[in-house]
């Protein structure tokens, strides 16, 4: 809603300044074009996205991308003698979700599983014949053991038995299942202001300048806790209670929303070219950098550890409508 | 080299009909733009990116994407009284590798499973254990509270110096894609509005691209851990791990057609020169990526699409000719 009055009053702004001209060096048009953004750098170092617990300061992810195509809507005024204009646009695409990573962790030393075997290891049923039973089969009992999970062995050295060996296997499988780490997007309006130097006519000409892009995408971060599901088979000590523990990963897994807007800046360039009197294709191209806060929730992992640097593409074609050229023409 | 041959070829393919035409309706330029990339679509519920096994049909990643700012140059060569022009530009953008996917394994049920091995010693101090009869030791029943008893010469035992419990700690193993991207190239045919050498233009275009993939992953890893040392210690003998997802690197260096729409505008900025802007929308499918020998990036045939923008600085002979 906010960002429907906020493409409202800009367009209304730059209809206010056509209509302040009597329509004169204002055009307006519609199209399509896209939106490319990339969040972080892929050829740099520093991996900043995703973090794995609440007070890392480092990420498990380089960049994210994503790209949309838009429709495309807007408008541009004149100044100077056609020498400058102005223009607003706004790229509506599919609002969608947009599952933009899915990944487990890569951090062991912060995620991991841990099974601890309770001291009583060597509690159980032992044979009511303990004291007459040989030793391999009382440890058999005792451990669960199998002759093919090991050996033990009794040596014998002036007359004392010593246990030398005794293998117990502890053979746990772990189905490392980690569907914890998901980013999704739901695009949102989005929407460039540029002020260009017009080379050539105002209605059939070249344009270079800066441009401004507001975005508010909203991010999801879900990060699930439980990456590793229960051990599931192999555990063969005879009786003892196993505990499984999941380290390091103690918190919520509830997903962690991020919609702040972001402003972004960098240069654009633009032709149009008329197709009739009062009818020209125009198209245009921004490159917008921005730099991402910290995305930090004290109770949640993080999304984004640093602030770290992000691009944006956006490229449209547009058939935009001058009215003034009709004027013109009727004079 | 194939690519800059291909280049090459391209270009002087087009200046052989300009040399054949006089330069008459030939124009040649530079400029910057980006070329976005996205396997997969996001919001799709397929996911067939990532394979976990060699034989994995399934992936756990829906879409991929990159991008990247470029330096075009290009060419074009107009007939037909100036109403269509076949352009050809090379995409050239830094070859730095870009890291595109850093995940951990996600299929745990069939895939990613892995153990880790504890085999202990039990170890006996001397004197204890001593047989009651000439051939055998033997182990008497646990206390309550579970620690381990022997009979020494008939005689219980608690050894309650074994203290603590076995500890498996299990990391996941890793998944990870680069790109090292390549020299791409368009080839475009568009029908023109308005003016020839102030036009707008309309039409398909195909771009050939050879980035070149590489998916890294490593199984899981886990270490053990005995209980605290005592003379009936238990001490770690050997850990083991198992996953059906054995550590690879592999590349995918194929070559890729992409067909789509284009259009772009030129907007004269003196007699000879030219401002233009294109935009294109390409689409593709990758084939399955596999390889016997290891995980598969595309378990399944994987819709693709492309972005490209660019602003160019277009040189025109032919106008200086007619002024």
């Amino acid at each position: 809603m906010n960002k429907s009055l906020t493409l409202c009053a800009s367009l209304a702004l730059i209809t206010s300044f056509a209509a302040a001209e009597g329509l004169e060096g204002f055009n307006f048009g519609l199209g399509a074009g896209f939106i490319a953004t990339t969040i972080g750098e892929a050829d740099g170092t520093k991996a900043n996205i995703g973090a794995e617990t609440t007070s890392a300061t480092t990420g498990n992810v380089k960049s994210l991308h994503y790209a949309r195509p838009a429709i495309t809507v807007g408008g541009s005024f004149a100044l100077g003698e056609g020498r400058f204009k102005l223009s607003a646009e706004a790229f509506v695409s599919d609002s969608d979700k947009l599952e933009i990573y899915s990944g487990g962790v890569t951090d062991g030393s912060n995620t991991k599983i841990k099974l601890t075997t309770e001291t009583a290891i060597a509690q159980g049923t032992v044979p009511t014949n303990a004291a007459t039973e040989p030793l391999e089969s009382n440890l058999a009992s005792i451990f669960n053991y199998s002759s093919t999970q090991g050996k033990i062995q009794l040596a014998q050295a002036n007359g004392t038995k010593r246990i030398t060996q005794g293998l117990i296997q502890i053979d746990p499988t772990f189905p490392a299942k980690h569907t914890g780490r998901v980013v999704n997007v739901e695009p949102k309006l989005a929407f460039s202001v540029s002020a260009e130097y017009v080379f050539g006519e105002d209605t059939d000409g070249a344009s270079l300048g800066l441009s401004m892009l507001r975005t508010e995408d909203e991010f999801t971060y879900t990060h699930n806790n439980t990456p590793f599901a229960a051990v599931t088979t192999g555990v063969s000590i005879h009786d003892a209670t196993n505990t499984i523990e999941h380290t390091a990963v103690t918190n919520s897994t509830a997903d962690t929303k991020y919609e702040e807007s972001a402003l972004w800046f960098g240069p654009c360039a633009s032709a149009h070219s008329e197709l009739s009197d009062t009818l020209q294709l125009s198209a245009s191209f921004g490159y917008y950098y921005h730099e991402f806060d910290a995305k930090v929730e004290g109770s949640k992992h993080n999304f984004i550890n640093k602030s770290t640097d992000a691009t944006c593409f956006t490229g449209s074609a547009k058939i935009t409508f001058a009215p003034s050229s009709d004027d013109d023409s009727s004079r | 080299m194939n690519r800059s041959l291909t280049l090459c070829a391209s270009l002087a393919l087009l200046t052989s009909f300009a040399a054949a035409e006089g330069l008459e309706g030939f124009e040649f330029g530079i400029g910057v733009g980006a070329l976005s990339t996205t396997m997969g679509k996001a919001d799709d519920s397929n996911r067939n990116l990532i394979a976990d096994t060699k034989t994995g049909t399934e992936g756990f990643v829906k879409s991929i994407g990159y991008s990247r700012p470029t330096m075009n140059v290009g060419g074009k060569f107009k007939f037909g009284e100036g109403r269509f022009k076949i352009s050809v530009d090379a995409i050239v953008s830094s070859s730095d590798t870009l890291n595109i996917y850093d995940g951990g394994c996600e299929d745990g049920v069939t895939n990613a499973q892995y153990s880790a091995e504890v085999k202990t010693a039990l170890r006996g101090g001397d004197g204890n254990y001593t047989a009651t009869t000439s051939t055998e030791a033997k182990f008497g029943a646990p206390t309550a509270t579970g620690t381990l008893v022997t009979l020494e010469n008939g005689t219980a035992t608690n050894h309650t110096d074994i203290t603590g419990g076995i500890e498996i700690l299990a990391t996941p193993g890793t998944r990870k894609v680069t790109v090292d991207p390549q020299a791409a190239f368009a080839l475009s045919a568009e029908y023109t509005f308005g003016e020839d050498a102030d036009g707008a233009s309309l039409g398909l275009g195909i771009l050939r691209t050879s980035d070149e993939f590489k998916y890294t992953g490593s199984g899981p890893t886990a270490t053990a851990t005995a209980p605290t040392a005592g003379t009936d210690a238990f001490a770690v003998a050997g850990n083991k791990t198992t996953s059906s997802h054995t550590a690879h690197t592999h590349k995918y260096d194929e070559s890729q057609i992409w067909y789509g729409p284009c259009a772009s505008t030129s907007s004269e900025v003196t007699d000879n020169l030219k401002l233009r802007a294109s935009l294109a929308y390409y689409m593709t499918e990758f084939d399955t990526k596999t390889d016997a020998a290891a995980a598969n990036l595309h378990a399944k045939s994987t819709d693709a699409t492309c972005f490209m923008g660019s602003a160019s600085i277009v040189f025109n002979p032919s106008s200086e000719d007619d002024s």
